[in-house]
């Protein structure tokens, strides 16, 4: 628990008792089985995705022993020019998405977190019922291209940029913070929108951390708009470009085999697509965890 | 100081707010009302008009001849069609039996994950086995899947070792009797560790100086987290409970499509196979629509009596009463 | 029945319906819908053959053989001398892609070269083949569809009143193709009639069809596995029994079968593809027939043996292609079209990968043996309702510049693009270049089909191996009393199809039990089949066919 106040962690608090030998074994057990159950595939997932398309062949699926490791798939990826652009766009709406959608995110939330405060239930029940009852997939569509977005980047952002979930998680969090803060902030005669961006959003560093990386990865990750609204190629995200490298050749019915050409995407492009994925939430996860590690709350009812 | 954590906290605003009148109201929370604005627009936009078209499972619903506005009237017909089908009352048995699983197997690995996590000492050691468990929940269901094939199935890892040992191979991937494990272990594995990030975020807002403050009352590890950690951890997981059980008939659907020939559809029919499969058949979306009316009805009393319980124990749940 | 609606009482009808009506009748989805045989000879182009000039296959085709090429022919002929687009308009087009995602207009050399040669600019509105069905039904409902639209039929069948969408915004051909007017486009006209004829949507003339492999699957083996093993490819279903046993060898990873076994079984037991005519007259389903169920009784064997690949047990969808090619199966069905690509994909790697094809073998050894015929088409081009006249036209020609067959210039360029630049010949195979492999995507291709020819002649003895088997098989041709006909299966049925196969899937794998067969055959019966039957049967007896 030391973690929580220190920023140098690595040691127990003075007030903490040592922890016991077979705890710690049994601890250090548990962690290292986790760690291994995660590894474990991930190495085969990488070693797959080195390895060159004889390798693969031979193992017919996952490569589990590696034999000769090459770069191959991921220079085919790169060299496409198709991706590097895709790289822009997507990096791009991620980070104009994730900075609009936290934005009204948190905005709405704060004006959902005061029960009893005019039109409260209504606004907050239409978006609990966000969660429950869905527009189908057609009347969105006609939303958007009645709205002249299609074919634009804002198909892209606008039609996803509030998720419930994160609402009601940021609202969970703003409430729990002590009412006598805000009161006597109140008191001293500040408004909505000075308590909001000095009090609570100080005090809510962590969960609206939290929430940016939910939307960033979800804008990062997202595919299906930009399918349906996208028709021009240059102004697809990265993750519909990756998509066409793993697609499977097998709903295709015999006389069109053809269409695929004779060298499928290999199964090592598979998994380097894998593995691209993964990496910008490895980059951007730090940046997020930092948050975690002070007793936020507590500083600021003291200062 | 322990505002945070135990109690309920404590009203927002000290004065009544029932005693105002809608005038008053207004005059003094127009702000909010601004700050509603956006997120309002989106939703107006983006979501509730368009989910005016769910009247269509009211509808013979045509999209070439008539549209919405000319389609006929068929009241509960397309419910009908629903409730009607001999497989339908299966699969969502089926579906609120996993869920029920889950909430037992899988809702509190996730918070206990993040209680592990938190209890490393070492910052780099912990910051390392954080960015380890949640990767798994960026890989695909064929994946995942996939790669339990490769472990645990006929021709996998685990098989070809206990084949060389001399002994018999078990194929864990095509017993239907152990799928609701398969499923759930496959589910803990890719989002377990995704799960965490957000109770981890919780664990931040502790006071620490609660833990300091029982130490020296002789409060041990354990009691610790009993009576400041998962206090302080309640909301949250009280929240996600809510929202789970409103997600009742959402297990999940790639999953199970993915194993049906594995284990058969008597284990593995779900409501959002059960639909998929069925709305083939009858092959209009006015049918689809009621089903998804039918899945968010059953959401929305869940949700609205898991809260009520909630209240009941003193716990703020998803929204308050006054 | 239904209550009219006016827009202006709209809502209120809904709670007002709910309150009186209660539950009202509905009328259902798409009930299929038939064109006779005499009728739909008037409704489609009459079939005048494309002769390229100086070129001749080595082998000849014929109605279900397609022509053999043994090798590259020397210099391609060009087949259409004018220029397609003639507007300057653009053409929109959408099309499905499997596979990476070419560089967009104007940073294409490939989509530069290819306007330049059609006479003016088409603008491709790709989209993921995996998912194409999705943004096609959402396109169709919403009304907004491009100038060309290509479905293929396995998603076509899972849109809900596709027929009354495809008659509602796509054009009816026609007036352009009907009879002799397809003659000014000869090279649509080459098409088979049957194909054709699958292109009739409600009794419109509306798709322009891609035409399919004459035969849709075979039985493929690992030739280079059985010759070490000392094994002979089966000869009847009984071989495979033993097969079964002398390959599989769990500790060496091996196993006999993969996916799909069961399909050639029902066709070696003699079971029909879809319909068969009754000695009294009347119409059964495959599913109805003893062979059938004798068919599902041999499965059940192989699966409980254990000769069934593991992977493939856990999921009939398994990567076939890649446990075939691994060695870790050595007999399995798949398409024709599976045979050169799996020799791509393996033999560059393994040169011992000797993949051949197993000739159409009976149930018992000396039994009668039949062969399926395939569905004649199995994607189509439909063009936009209302471009008017001469649009229509500028299209349709367009359409016909890419259904130039194998020894054209306009194929080659469809398929390969530039030589020289694209991909160059050497030693008469086709080599793609890196900006080939970059910029070709399968897009003009997807623009309309074309007649298949036999012409993979860069591996070795596969193109005289295809066409010694298909000459086999079309004597072998099973009767099917829809010939001629077009037929569109109604939803309901189509609706059953996986449904009732993946039971029969759970059988296979011991999660039912092999005596439950006639209760979902029963269960087929009442959901639709029985209705289906009925439909069937009265366009079989329209058709004096029963």
């Amino acid at each position: 628990m030391t973690a929580l106040t220190s920023r140098k962690p690595a040691r127990l608090a003075p007030w903490e008792e040592r922890p016991s030998p077979v705890g710690q074994f049994g601890k250090g057990t548990l962690v290292t089985m986790i760690v291994v159950a995660v590894l474990g595939p991930l190495y085969t997932i990488v070693l797959t995705s080195l390895s060159s398309s004889a390798t693969v062949n031979r193992a017919g699926g996952l490569v589990l022993v590696p034999d000769g490791i090459t770069f191959e798939a991921y220079r085919q990826i790169f060299s496409d020019t198709v991706v590097s652009r895709a790289v822009l766009v997507s990096t791009g709406v991620t980070l104009a998405g994730t900075l609009i959608s936290t934005g009204v995110s948190v905005l709405g939330a704060y004006s959902l977190s005061r029960p009893g405060s005019f039109l409260h239930r209504p606004l907050l029940f239409s978006v609990l019922l966000m969660f429950v009852f869905f527009p189908g997939i057609i009347p969105v569509y006609l939303m958007v291209s009645g709205l002249g977005l299609k074919d634009g980047y804002w198909s892209l952002i606008l039609p996803t940029a509030v998720s419930a979930f994160n609402v009601v998680v940021l609202r969970s969090f703003f409430m729990n913070i002590p009412g006598e803060v805000l009161d006597s902030a109140r008191i001293d005669g500040a408004g909505e929108f000075l308590i909001l961006w000095r009090i609570v959003l100080p005090m809510s560093k962590a969960v609206t951390a939290v929430v940016a990386m939910f939307y960033a990865v979800g804008y990062w990750n997202a595919w299906f708009n930009a399918m349906l609204y996208i028709d021009d190629t240059r102004k697809w995200p990265l993750a519909l470009i990756l998509r066409q490298y793993v697609v499977d050749s097998n709903p295709l019915p015999a006389a069109t085999a053809g269409v695929t050409g004779d060298a499928p995407p290999t199964l090592a492009i598979k998994m380097a697509i894998v593995v691209i994925a993964v990496i910008p939430a490895l980059i951007i996860y730090p940046f997020v965890q930092r948050h975690f590690t002070k007793g936020v709350i507590v500083g600021a009812v003291k200062g | 100081m322990g505002v945070v954590t135990a109690k309920r906290p404590a009203p927002v605003s000290a004065t009544k707010p029932q005693a105002l009148t809608w005038r008053a109201k207004l005059r003094r929370d127009w702000p909010l009302l601004v700050m509603n604005l956006p997120m309002l627009l989106l939703v107006v936009a983006f979501w509730w008009i368009p989910a005016l078209g769910n009247v269509i499972a009211f509808q013979d619903y045509n999209p070439y001849d008539g549209g919405i506005l000319g389609s006929p009237i068929i009241g509960f017909t397309n419910f009908a069609l629903l409730f009607e089908d001999p497989q339908f009352l299966r699969a969502v048995t089926n579906t609120l039996s996993i869920t029920a699983f889950q909430l037992v197997f899988y809702f509190p690995v996730p918070i206990m994950l993040a209680l592990l996590l938190n209890s490393i000492v070492s910052a780099k050691l912990r910051a390392f086995v954080q960015g380890v468990v949640y990767m798994p929940f960026f890989f695909s269901w064929v994946l995942v899947v996939a790669i339990f094939q490769q472990m645990f199935g006929g021709a996998g890892l685990l098989a070809q070792i206990l084949r060389e040992n001399g002994r018999e191979a078990v194929d864990w991937m095509t017993n239907s009797d152990t799928f609701i494990l398969l499923l759930t272990s496959q589910t803990i594995w890719k989002d377990a560790g995704w799960g965490a990030i957000i109770f981890l975020a919780a664990l931040s807002t502790i006071d620490p100086n609660l833990y300091e403050a029982a130490a020296v009352d002789g409060a041990r590890r354990w009691r610790r987290m009993w009576h400041i950690t998962l206090p302080g951890l309640r909301p949250v997981i009280v929240l996600l409970l809510i929202l789970r059980l409103g997600d009742a008939l959402n297990v999940g659907f790639e999953q199970f499509m993915l194993q049906r020939s594995a284990v058969g559809s008597a284990a593995s029919e779900v409501f959002d196979t059960f639909v998929y499969w069925s709305g083939l058949r009858t092959g209009d979306l006015g049918y689809g629509a009621a089903a998804g009316l039918f899945k968010g009805l059953v959401g929305l009393l869940l949700i609205l009596a898991a809260n009520r319980v909630a209240h009941a124990f003193g716990e703020r749940g998803v929204y308050s009463r006054s | 029945m239904a209550n009219p609606t006016t827009r202006r009482g709209f809502l209120g009808l809904v709670g007002a319906s709910v309150l009186v009506a209660g539950c009202a009748e509905k009328k259902g989805p798409a009930k299929g819908t038939a064109v006779a045989a005499d009728k739909l000879k008037s409704l489609v182009p009459t079939r005048v053959p494309f002769e390229i000039p100086g070129l001749k296959p080595d082998l000849p085709g014929s109605e279900f053989v397609q022509p053999g090429f043994l090798t590259r022919p020397a210099s391609m002929v060009q087949a259409v001398t004018a220029k397609p687009l003639t507007s300057g308009k653009e053409v929109t087009a959408m099309t499905p892609l499997w596979g990476t995602v070419p560089p967009g207009l104007g940073d294409n050399s490939y989509y530069d070269y290819m306007n330049e040669r059609l006479g003016g600019v088409v603008r491709f509105n790709i989209s993921d083949g995996n998912t194409y069905g999705e943004k096609l039904s959402t396109l169709l409902a919403s009304g907004d569809v491009p100038e060309m639209v290509m479905v293929p039929n396995w998603e076509l069948i899972k849109i809900a009143r596709f027929t009354e969408a495809a008659n509602k915004l796509f054009a009816d051909l026609g007036p352009y193709l009907a009879g002799d007017k397809a003659k000014e486009f000869p090279l649509l006209a080459n098409y088979d009639t049957t194909a054709w004829q699958y292109g009739v949507f409600g009794g419109v003339l509306q798709g322009i069809p891609w035409q399919n492999d004459p035969f849709p699957v075979a039985t493929f083996v690992r030739q280079d596995i059985l010759k070490e093993l000392g094994l002979e490819q089966p000869k009847s279903a009984q071989d495979l029994l033993t097969l079964g046993k002398a390959i599989t060898d769990p500790k060496k990873k091996r196993w006999a079968f993969g996916g799909g076994m069961e399909e050639e079984l029902q066709r070696a037991f003699g079971a029909p593809r879809e319909w068969r005519k009754k000695s009294d007259g009347t119409l059964e389903y495959k599913y109805e027939t003893p062979e059938y169920a004798a068919a599902i009784e041999f499965m059940v064997k192989l699966f409980e043996a254990g000769y069934v690949h593991p992977d493939v047990v856990a999921n009939k969808d398994a990567d076939n292609k890649g446990i075939f090619g691994s060695g870790q199966m050595v007999i399995y069905r798949d398409g024709l079209g599976a045979w050169h690509e799996n020799l791509g994909r393996f033999q560059a790697d393994n040169p011992a990968f000797d993949m051949q094809i197993v000739a159409p073998y009976p149930a018992q050894p000396g039994g009668k043996t039949i062969v399926w015929r395939n569905e004649p088409a199995s994607m189509f081009v439909f063009i936009k309702k209302g471009l008017g006249d001469a649009r229509t036209r500028e299209l349709l020609s367009l359409s016909n510049w890419t259904s130039a067959p194998f020894g054209t210039q306009e194929y080659e360029l469809v398929n390969n693009g530039v030589e020289g630049k694209h991909y160059t010949v050497e030693d008469g195979k086709v080599k793609q270049t890196a900006l080939g492999r970059k910029e070709v995507a399968p897009t003009y291709l997807f623009l309309s089909g074309r007649p298949n020819a036999n012409e993979k002649s860069q591996y070795k003895g596969l193109v005289q191996s295809l066409w010694d088997w298909s000459s086999t098989a079309s004597k072998l041709l099973d009767k099917d009393p829809f010939v001629g006909i077009r037929v569109e299966t109604p939803s309901k049925m189509a609706g059953l199809v996986t449904p009732t196969q993946d039971k029969m899937q759970e059988i296979f794998r011991g999660k039912r039990p092999v005596s439950e067969w006639p209760k979902i055959l029963k269960e087929w019966q009442d959901q639709g089949g029985n209705e289906a039957r009925e439909f069937y049967t009265k366009v079989a007896r329209e058709n004096g066919r029963l």
